[in-house]
């Protein structure tokens, strides 16, 4: 069976052939034999929802796992769900809200994406300090890796050391240690209420209401944003008055519980008020807030204009890095355009977890953007990310911008996974031609 | 456990002279303390025992063993329940209980900088002033060390509401079996690359030795609240567990000790004044905000009332709540009461089953004729059947033995798994195939050897006998997936 490539699969690899789409493992272990024998790289493809995020190897076997979507173990008694690679994310979440349950990741409204390519992105959101990362949350995994073997590590019991957690090691490898089939969580009861507020004001006066909220000991989603973001926030319904630069601050949990944070939080923010602009708080809107975070920071399906980064530094020195940053992109439009509404670029940032992730117009900035953001995370001792840019500037730059000084150690582990180097062919091109 | 050639004196003493004074512990009325950790059932002692100061000194040994084709262990503490410490025949132990500082905390950024050898307790009561305090506590916390933590990836009664010991580890120093020295992670919020890390917590020092630890530091909750159900039949201490589970509610711990335990407790010095007639008590303990705990303690209270308890009361103050905690804390070295020795389990099943396993548990005791005690981590499903018993009536521990692996394939049976926070080490290598097909294991080995390639890191341990397992396997009906 194949499928159509998605558009972004298209865009990124337009001289590849459809996507191979098995329907059992015992298929997807045969073409991944298949490819390494005609010495071609292979790309787990899910649904296409977020290619390019990784590095793209050259011809590559698209294979997807999107018929394996079967919820083959849900058990809500005990907050544990195992499901096959290819279950699509937004079933999932609806499924699982029937019972009052939820998996913690941020996946965004529509929630584009599959379990397989949820564990290979483990993307980080605006709960991860809360909740865990993708990592915390996977109880087990199972999987095909190079040669076509079947693997699987982990269970669906909330602890588990048997044995090395070969599963953990799949969160984030970006599918460079073979295919995920299965994955098992550990789930979170839906929050009975989520609150948003959000104040605008000068950059001075936002992250100093943010420093004064994180500090506070209340348990918010807390979040600065820049730019572009303020205005698509306002544009989407949600009560941010004006202004360019807001800090905006959620709390979940039972009604009390967000009752009285909330009102906590306006103390605090009383105390931190000078120049800010205070919106109304809304016990429902929190939900909406995440997902426009969550979309904000990943690469929107067929929207291909954008450019995304993310930099990630300790939190102490995030005010410094957002400030140099900001320093940086002055000249560059944050306003709304007159004729297109939208700024060229916004950010959001992170105080608990250190990280500002910048969204661009590439029409209008190029890949500029990628190296400010390189240099930038290196001055400051953290690290970049590059989530997303159009095919023809993306050729130019790795996922990774301020490298990986294990990466010598990571190739030796994956070299167990991927002796034929089919699934990292990305970063070794030169052996993929050689072989074709 | 591999035999390898036992180290030259010539060699021994050139490793002595490297480590100077005190450094190397050679006499064999000596080394007869390294000869097991808390599993006494496999005893080995070693050719040598290295008391290391630093990474150099570990780096200096490790390579020493290369030179030589010895193998090491790497020990902390020795509080180990799996046999991960025990040293295999012609070893050399790497004791590194003398690097114990704390290197560099940094509150702002909520991590510490950590040497392995120091001790659990040690390392919050080093924060706990300034507000935080580090999330993982194993009930042997007041002895073991992170390093071993890191090896086995330690949980403890806390880790249900804050993980276990790989979700507090943001990066490790380690001495690869081939003597390098690599830094992996680091306290960003996300890894470069692989999460190597993850990898490496839980490895049981078979593929290198840490040296320093970076480890996630937690705040101080606002407000703790502990209780104490007492009921008259375990199966009602179950339940109420499952529908504590059930209902969405996350304490920060559930604990249940059945009444053999109750009873060994409260004749012993951490005696907490539990009725020695009850069936079963469970400890429960909420933490966070202060705001909304009346709620949540109010649905519990429904829950735990809703099955029958004998009592129910809460911790009034810091004292109290400190003796609730105090038997709790002490069960296992209380358990030295009933028998000379004692078989620690560690199987863990999803809550649901917890009631229908426990209840296997004690038929399986009966029919072996052993005396199982049980106390567990309830709310996470993490079972430890205490079996008691005379390590010197070689019947015993053969029907000890044979229980034992009725428990573990009762737990796996379940829809769970052979350990929850014990590791594998030697104990549970043969229990490896209940939970892993060859395929699986052929895996990790393979991992193991890219990192190990002559086996000479803590060999012996985790990993069954590949041939012998095959053998098995290919002769057993179906595969052992959960």
């Amino acid at each position: 069976m194949t499928r159509a490539k998605s558009e972004r699969e298209q865009a990124f690899l337009p001289d590849v052939g459809d996507v191979a789409v098995p329907e059992t493992i015992a298929q997807l272990a045969e073409l991944v034999r298949a490819a390494e024998a005609d010495g071609r790289a292979v790309l787990p493809a899910g649904n296409g929802a977020h290619t390019g995020t990784a590095d793209l190897p050259k011809n590559p076997q698209l294979i997807s796992t999107v018929a394996l979507d079967r919820l083959e173990t849900y058990e809500p008694d005990d907050f544990t769900v195992g499901a096959q690679a290819g279950v699509p994310l937004k079933w999932l979440r609806e499924e699982l809200a029937r019972n009052g349950q939820e998996l913690p990741v941020d996946l965004g409204a529509a929630a584009a994406g599959t379990v397989g390519g949820l564990v290979a992105r483990a993307p980080l959101g605006p709960r991860t300090h809360r909740y865990g990362s993708v990592s915390s949350l996977l109880l087990g995994a199972n999987g095909v890796r190079g040669g076509g073997h079947a693997w699987h590590s982990g269970g669906m019991v909330v602890k588990n050391v048997a044995g090395y957690q070969v599963g953990k090691l799949m969160a984030g490898a970006l599918g460079h240690a073979g295919f995920v089939t299965r994955a098992n969580f550990r789930l979170r009861p839906l929050p009975e209420s989520r609150s948003l507020r959000v104040a605008t004001g000068t950059p001075e006066a936002v992250t100093r209401c943010a420093h004064a909220l994180k500090q506070s000991g209340l348990e918010p989603t807390l979040a600065i944003l820049r730019g572009r973001l303020v205005a698509n926030l306002r544009a989407d319904g949600l009560p941010v008055p004006a202004g360019d630069v807001a800090v905006a601050w959620g709390f979940e949990g039972s009604e009390p519980r967000v009752k009285w944070q909330g009102a906590q939080a306006a103390h605090v923010v009383q105390g931190a008020r000078q120049d800010l602009d205070l919106g109304p708080e809304d016990r429902n809107l929190g939900g909406r807030f995440l997902d426009f975070l969550a979309d904000f920071a990943a690469p929107r399906g067929a929207d291909l204009r954008d450019g995304l980064v993310r930099l990630v530094v300790l939190p102490s020195r995030l005010r410094e890095t957002a400030a140099d940053l900001a320093a940086r992109i002055a000249g560059w439009r944050s306003e709304p355009a007159a004729d297109s509404g939208e700024a060229a670029i916004g950010s959001w940032e992170d105080p608990f977890l250190g990280t500002i992730v910048l969204r661009w117009s590439s029409a209008e900035l190029g890949d500029a953007p990628v190296a400010v953001c390189t240099e930038i995370a290196r001055r400051h001792g953290g690290m970049a990310k590059l989530l997303s840019l159009p095919p023809d500037l993306r050729r130019r730059w790795p996922h990774e911008l301020t490298g990986n000084e294990n990466q010598a150690l990571a190739d030796r582990i994956l070299d167990v996974f991927d002796p034929a180097r089919g699934f990292r062919a990305s970063r070794t091109a030169a052996t993929v031609e050689a072989r074709a | 456990m591999s035999a390898s050639p036992t180290p030259s004196p010539a060699a021994l003493t050139a490793l002595a002279d490297r480590l100077g004074p005190d450094g190397l512990i050679t006499d064999p009325a000596e080394l007869h303390v390294y000869e097991c950790d808390g599993l006494p059932v496999h005893k080995q002692a070693p050719a040598a025992v290295a008391l290391v100061r630093s990474r150099d000194e570990v780096q200096a040994v490790v390579r020493w063993c290369g030179e030589h084709g010895v193998p090491f262990v790497p020990r902390g503490a020795g509080t180990g329940l799996s046999g991960g410490a025990t040293p295999s025949l012609g070893s050399v132990v790497i004791d590194l209980n003398r690097m114990r500082a704390i290197r560099e905390v940094d509150l702002e950024n909520r991590f510490a900088v950590v040497e392995p050898g120091l001790i659990n307790v040690d390392l919050t009561a080093a924060v706990t002033a300034d507000g935080f305090h580090y999330a993982p506590d194993p009930s042997s916390q007041t002895a073991c060390t992170i390093g071993g933590n890191v090896a086995e990836n330690s949980g403890g009664p806390h880790c249900l509401k804050y993980g276990v010991t790989s979700d507090h580890i943001l990066a490790l120093e380690v001495v690869l079996p081939c003597g390098e020295i690599v830094r992996i992670g680091s306290p960003l919020a996300e890894p470069a690359g692989l999460d190597l890390v993850r990898l490496f917590v839980g490895t049981e020092g078979t593929v290198g030795i840490v040296t320093e630890v970076t480890v996630r530091l937690t705040p101080n909750p606002e407000s703790v609240r502990t209780f104490l159900a007492i009921y008259d039949e375990m199966a009602a201490a179950c339940r109420t567990v499952t529908q504590i589970t059930r209902a969405g509610i996350v304490p920060v711990a559930l604990e249940i000790l059945d009444q053999r335990t109750i009873r060994a407790v409260e004749a012993s010095v951490n005696a907490a004044g539990y009725p020695e007639d009850a069936a079963a008590v469970l400890l429960i303990e909420l933490d966070g905000l202060a705001a909304g705990m009346d709620e949540e303690e109010a649905a519990i209270t429904e829950i735990v009332n809703a099955n029958r308890p004998l009592s129910f009361r809460g911790a009034r103050d810091v004292r109290e709540r400190t003796a609730l905690w105090k038997g709790r804390k002490g069960a296992f070295g209380a358990m030295g009461r009933v028998n000379t020795d004692l078989y620690v389990l560690d199987g863990v099943v999803p809550r649901t089953e917890l009631e229908a396993t426990l209840e296997k548990v004690y038929e399986i005791a009966d029919r072996w004729g052993v005396m199982v005690s049980n106390v567990f981590h309830a709310g996470d499903g993490n079972l430890h059947p205490n079996i008691s018993y005379d390590g010197r009536d070689t019947d015993a521990v053969d029907r000890v033995l044979k229980a034992g692996r009725e428990m573990m394939e009762a737990c796996v049976a379940a829809g769970g798994t052979i350990s929850g926070e014990h590791g594998i080490g030697l104990e549970k290598m043969e229990f490896m195939p209940l939970v892993f097909n060859e395929e699986d294991l052929e895996l990790q080995m393979g991992i193991r050897d890219a990192l190990d390639p002559d086996h000479r890191s803590n060999p012996g341990k985790i990993f069954p006998d590949m041939r012998a397992m095959r053998k098995k396997l290919r002769g057993a009906q179906s595969g052992a997936r959960p």
